[in-house]
């Protein structure tokens, strides 16, 4: 990264070709169907943009995660935005939105999916990162800027959840 | 652990974690205690059941490529931010140099409109380079709406008149024809949309301003422009719905015809004029009448206060009435570009510079 941040384009693509799939399975996992491929290289031109203010003694995962998340936040903040937007016009115009043909993700099996799906933003978060990814926690509360014991504390409940959520739906089988 | 990643097999963990956990004397197996280590241990095998059961997807084969395609696209455009940067550091420097000259320096002689400028020659030369093949220039060219062709012609017509009388001569005539082809029957310069009256005002003031440079008078296209000007005003004396931007542009159109000759039998400068005194008890003026209050902060606008400013202080001299409405907007243009404001723009903060310099003078 330190010859990256000097401008090596050789070094910097080195680190794409390293890091695209680990961070494009983070965005499916953070529930982003469609498009991951496009945030990937939004964060890569993120990291770019910033390359100067990369410091080596921070581990470069953190900093990579750390764009990530925030290229997932801006995104997730857009698609809401256009949603409105969309709702809006619809409704002005007295016509019905159209049901959702977006796929859905595949990379997990279904009810999983699902249950990653009815966990909060925070929670889902920490098991994307910490279980899926599979940073260490210190690593995950640096990239989510919350202490390490609430980092375990998430994770508890996010499985809590979990094991609660796909518990109910063996039962409604 | 015992490494189950199955649901099914819960219990039986349970009850082997709890055995042993009881064995070594750790726990006494009451029912409280059976509940938690339950849950530990079925959220130990939901995080083993998460990591085993998930899918890892490799990128397309593209995606490397497209990657690097967008970083050297973001590259080249660090690097052309950076040059102006470099160019806007350097223009700032001109610009307070070329103030400071201004305000010590003699005026310049009579005639040095046609002496070479430098950097305006090259931006005239620019123009003329695109200039279409009718005379006209087309927006679209540089990024504008086409709606405001006539407009753009006469913005250009009125920069290379100022700059360039003589190099482009020909270039000035061939923008001349063009103007004077988009007028309608009415009078009107280009389409009659919402935007007419902006267009009309810069096509009517630009030919006003070419037939003074060559002595000429007022021609009857020129007429048939004005009258449109007439037609056009409300009844409170502004124009465009109380708008200072179109009000301004037509008193100006009307106090340079004055002076190529035409009579105001009707009283439209005078009322006019009335409206922008009016206008300008608050001091600044902006785009009142074209924006909803909740959108446009009543802050006053430095371009339309600035030439507010100067009309109202040229008109002065024959009507001292207006002296004291002048003067407020001078104090407050004064005051208003003490303070760096984006809001103001570099057509703002332009307009104010030469409206203040000449005060000065």
């Amino acid at each position: 990264m330190m010859a990256a941040a000097k401008g090596d384009m050789r070094s910097f693509e080195a680190l794409v070709v390293r890091h695209q799939t680990p961070l494009l399975n983070f965005f499916r996992r953070s529930g982003v169907y469609t498009d991951a491929e496009d945030l990937v290289q939004q964060t890569f031109v993120r990291l770019y943009r910033y390359r100067e203010r990369y410091s080596p003694r921070a581990k470069f995962t953190t900093f990579l995660y750390l764009l990530a998340r925030q290229v997932r936040v801006d995104e997730v903040r857009k698609r809401i935005r256009a949603k409105v937007l969309r709702e809006r016009l619809m409704a002005d115009e007295g016509v019905e939105e159209p049901v959702s043909t977006e796929a859905p993700y595949d990379g997990l099996a279904d009810d999983l999916q699902a249950a990653l799906c009815k966990l909060s933003n925070a929670h889902r978060e920490v098991v994307v990162l910490g279980v899926l990814q599979e940073l260490p926690y210190a690593e995950v509360a640096e990239i989510t800027g919350v202490p390490v014991g609430t980092v375990k504390s998430r994770m508890f409940h996010a499985l809590k959840a979990l094991r609660r959520i796909l518990g109910d739906e063996r039962i409604d089988k | 652990m015992s490494g189950s990643t199955n649901d099914d097999d819960f219990p039986e963990v349970t009850a082997n974690a709890v055995r042993r956990l009881a064995a070594a004397g750790a726990v006494s197996p009451s029912p409280g205690l059976t509940n938690e280590v339950m849950e530990a241990v079925g959220i130990e095998a939901m995080r083993e059941r998460l990591s085993a059961m998930e899918t890892w997807r490799e990128a397309s084969p593209g995606l490397a490529g497209r990657v690097m395609a967008a970083v050297r696209e973001e590259r080249r455009r660090e690097a052309v931010e950076r040059r102006w940067r470099i160019v806007r550091v350097a223009a700032v420097a001109c610009g307070v140099a070329a103030c400071l000259v201004a305000l010590l320096a003699p005026p310049l002689p009579l005639g040095g409109r046609n002496a070479p400028h430098g950097a305006a020659d090259v931006a005239a030369d620019r123009l003329v380079e695109l200039q279409d093949a009718d005379g006209s220039w087309s927006p679209s060219a540089t990024g504008g709406r086409e709606v405001y062709r006539p407009a753009l012609t006469a913005l250009a017509l009125m920069a290379l008149e100022r700059h360039s009388h003589l190099r482009h001569q020909k270039s000035i005539c061939r923008a001349e024809q063009a103007l004077l082809s988009m007028q309608s029957d009415d009078g009107a310069f280009g389409s009659s949309t919402r935007v007419a009256l902006y267009n009309h005002s810069f096509a009517t003031f630009a030919l006003l301003g070419h037939a003074a440079s060559n002595g000429a008078g007022i021609s009857d296209e020129i007429r048939k422009a004005i009258g449109f000007s007439l037609a056009s005003q409300d009844n409170t004396g502004s124009w465009g719905g109380g708008d200072a931007s179109m009000t301004l542009w037509q008193v100006a159109i009307l106090l340079k015809a004055r002076d190529a000759g035409w009579t105001d039998g009707g009283g439209h400068l005078r009322r006019g004029m009335a409206w922008l005194r009016r206008e300008g008890r608050r001091g600044m003026f902006d785009y009142r009448g074209m924006m909803d209050d909740r959108y446009a902060p009543r802050e006053g606008n430095a371009a339309l206060t600035a030439m507010a400013a100067s009309r109202l202080r040229q008109e002065a001299v024959m009507h001292p009435e207006l002296r004291a409405t002048a003067e407020s907007a001078f104090a407050s243009l004064d005051e208003a570009m003490s303070v760096p404001r984006e809001y103001y723009g570099p057509h703002g903060t332009y307009k104010a510079a030469v409206a203040l310099l000449a005060d000065r003078r």
